[in-house]
C-alpha cells in the first residue's frame, strides 16, 4: 500500500496512497495501528489525511474502528481531514462521522492540536 | 420464483401506533393540496406515484417468515416469526383452490423472534397436512415443544394433527426439497444460526439472517461471498448501522447495510432485499436507512450494479 507518514508539530500524520477494500485492507492496519504507539509516544495526536483515498469499503472502515479502540487506552486521539465528497458520505452513511472528529483540511486538523 | 415477505422485522414484532397513522394522514392530505379526485382509480394514482412509501405504506412489524414460490406446489418457508401466522392462513386459501398440502420450513435459528408465529400456523392443526423442518440445530423439536408447554402457552405441541419430520442438515452439503437445490452455510450468532440458498429453475435465493460479519476474517467473508455467488437475490440482515455493528453492538449477532452490499458487489449478486428491520425505527427511519443504502451502493458501484430493496410485510419480488 502506498503509505506516507511524517511528524507535523509534533503529531504523527499519515497519508494512506490508496483505496481501501477487501485486498488491502490487512496492511491498512499493519501501517495504521503502529502509527497509533507512535501518537502515544508523542503528542498524543494522531491525523489520517485521506487526500489519496477515493474510498473505503466497510473492511477499510472496520481498521478505522480497531484503531480507535487501541487509541483509546493510550490516549491517543485520532482527528480524520481532507476527505473527498465520497469518502465523506460514506462516513455519514456508516455512521462513522458521529465516532470520529472530521476536519476539513490539514490546516484545521493541525491548528486544533495547537488549541488543545 | 417468487419471493413473498410475511414477515421483516427483527428481535420483536412492532405494531403501527395511532400517531403514526395519523401523521401519515396528515402528510397525504397535505400532498393532495386540496386536489379534487374524480373516481377510485384517480386517487391509487395519486397515492402510488406521487407520495413517498412511508406515506402511503409500512414496513410492517411481524417478525421473521418468508415464502418462496419454487418449483414444486410444495410450499418453502424460511422462518417462523410472527408473520407465519398470516402465511398459514393465506397457504390454507391457496391450498383449498388446488395447492399442495407439504410444507418445507427451513430454519435460521432458533431464538423466539424466528420461532413464535408457529403456535399460530392453523395448517398445523389439519391431519393431512405434512411439515417438515429443516435446519443446522438438531434441536428445532425441542424448541418447539417447549414455546407450547404449558407454563407459555395453552395447546400443547402434541394437540397439532400434521405430520411432523425434523430434519438436521450439514453445512456445506445440498438437499434436494420441493424442486430445489438447497445448500446452507454456518453464520455466526449466539447458539448459532444458518443460511440458505436455494437455486430452483436458473434462479437463486439466498436467505442470511441473524449472521453478524467479523470483518477481519477474510476467510470468512469470502465463504459468504461464494455462498452469495451471481445469487438472483440475497435477502441479508441489515439491522444496524456499520458503526454500532462495529462497535456498541459488536457481538450481537447482526449485520449493516454497508456491510450487506459490499458483499453483494464481492459475490456480483442483482438484488440486494434488506431485512430483519431494527423494532424501533419507524417507518421514516428505515426509509431514509434504505435511501441511504441506494446512495453506498452507487458510490461503491465499480463492476456491476446491486438493486437494493428494503424488504415490507408483504412485498413480493419476482425473479
Amino acid at each position: 500500500m502506498n503509505w506516507k507518514q511524517e511528524l507535523i508539530q509534533g503529531n504523527v500524520i499519515v497519508f494512506p496512497g490508496e483505496t481501501v477494500d477487501h485486498e488491502n485492507a490487512e496492511e491498512f492496519e499493519t501501517r495504521l495501528l503502529p502509527a497509533v504507539d507512535e501518537a502515544a509516544s508523542t503528542s498524543g495526536i494522531l491525523i489520517i489525511d485521506f487526500r489519496n483515498v477515493d474510498y473505503m469499503t466497510s473492511i477499510g472502515l472496520r481498521v478505522l474502528m480497531t484503531a480507535a479502540k487501541t487509541a483509546g487506552p493510550v490516549s491517543v486521539n485520532i482527528l480524520v481531514t481532507e476527505m473527498n465528497e465520497t469518502m465523506q458520505e460514506i462516513f455519514k452513511i456508516s455512521g462513522f462521522e458521529k465516532l470520529f472528529a472530521i476536519h476539513e483540511n490539514l490546516e484545521s486538523a493541525l491548528a486544533a492540536t495547537s488549541a488543545t | 420464483m417468487l419471493v413473498r415477505f410475511w414477515g421483516t422485522r427483527g428481535s420483536l414484532p412492532t405494531a403501527m401506533r395511532s400517531s403514526e397513522v395519523r401523521d401519515k394522514l396528515i402528510a397525504a392530505l397535505k400532498a393532495a393540496d386540496g386536489r379534487h379526485f374524480r373516481s377510485d382509480s384517480d386517487i391509487e394514482k395519486f397515492i402510488d406515484n406521487e407520495l413517498d412509501f412511508p406515506v402511503r405504506s409500512t414496513y410492517g412489524g411481524a417478525s421473521s417468515c418468508v415464502e418462496l414460490e419454487g418449483a414444486s406446489d410444495e410450499y418453502i418457508v424460511c422462518d417462523m416469526g410472527s408473520g407465519m401466522r398470516e402465511f398459514g392462513l393465506d397457504a390454507m386459501r391457496r391450498s383449498r383452490e388446488g395447492r399442495g398440502k407439504t410444507y418445507n420450513i427451513f430454519m435460521s435459528h432458533l431464538h423466539w423472534d424466528h420461532l413464535m408465529g408457529f403456535p399460530f400456523f392453523v395448517p398445523a392443526f389439519n391431519p393431512d397436512i405434512t411439515i417438515r423442518f429443516f435446519g443446522g440445530h438438531d434441536t428445532i423439536e425441542q424448541a418447539l415443544r417447549r414455546q407450547q408447554e404449558k407454563i407459555s402457552f395453552p395447546v400443547p405441541f402434541d394437540f397439532l394433527k400434521a405430520r411432523f419430520e425434523f430434519n438436521t442438515l450439514v453445512a456445506g452439503e445440498s438437499v434436494e426439497v420441493a424442486g430445489c437445490r438447497v445448500e446452507m452455510i454456518q453464520q455466526h450468532h449466539d447458539n448459532g444460526s444458518y443460511g440458505y440458498r436455494f437455486s430452483c429453475n436458473g434462479k437463486s435465493v439466498v436467505y442470511s439472517t441473524d449472521s453478524e460479519h467479523k470483518l477481519e476474517d477474510g476467510v470468512s467473508m469470502q465463504r459468504f461471498v461464494d455462498f452469495f455467488r451471481d445469487a438472483d437475490l440475497v435477502i441479508m440482515d441489515t439491522m444496524y448501522s456499520l458503526a454500532d455493528a462495529v462497535s456498541m453492538k459488536a457481538d450481537w449477532g447482526h449485520s449493516s447495510n454497508v456491510v450487506a452490499v459490499d458483499l453483494c458487489h464481492r459475490a456480483r449478486a442483482r438484488r440486494l432485499a434488506m431485512f430483519h428491520h431494527e423494532p424501533i425505527f419507524d417507518d421514516y427511519t428505515i426509509r431514509k436507512i434504505h435511501l441511504d443504502t441506494i446512495r453506498y451502493e452507487e458510490l461503491m458501484n465499480r463492476e456491476s450494479a446491486l438493486e437494493v430493496l428494503c424488504a415490507y410485510d408483504g412485498l413480493e419480488v419476482k425473479l
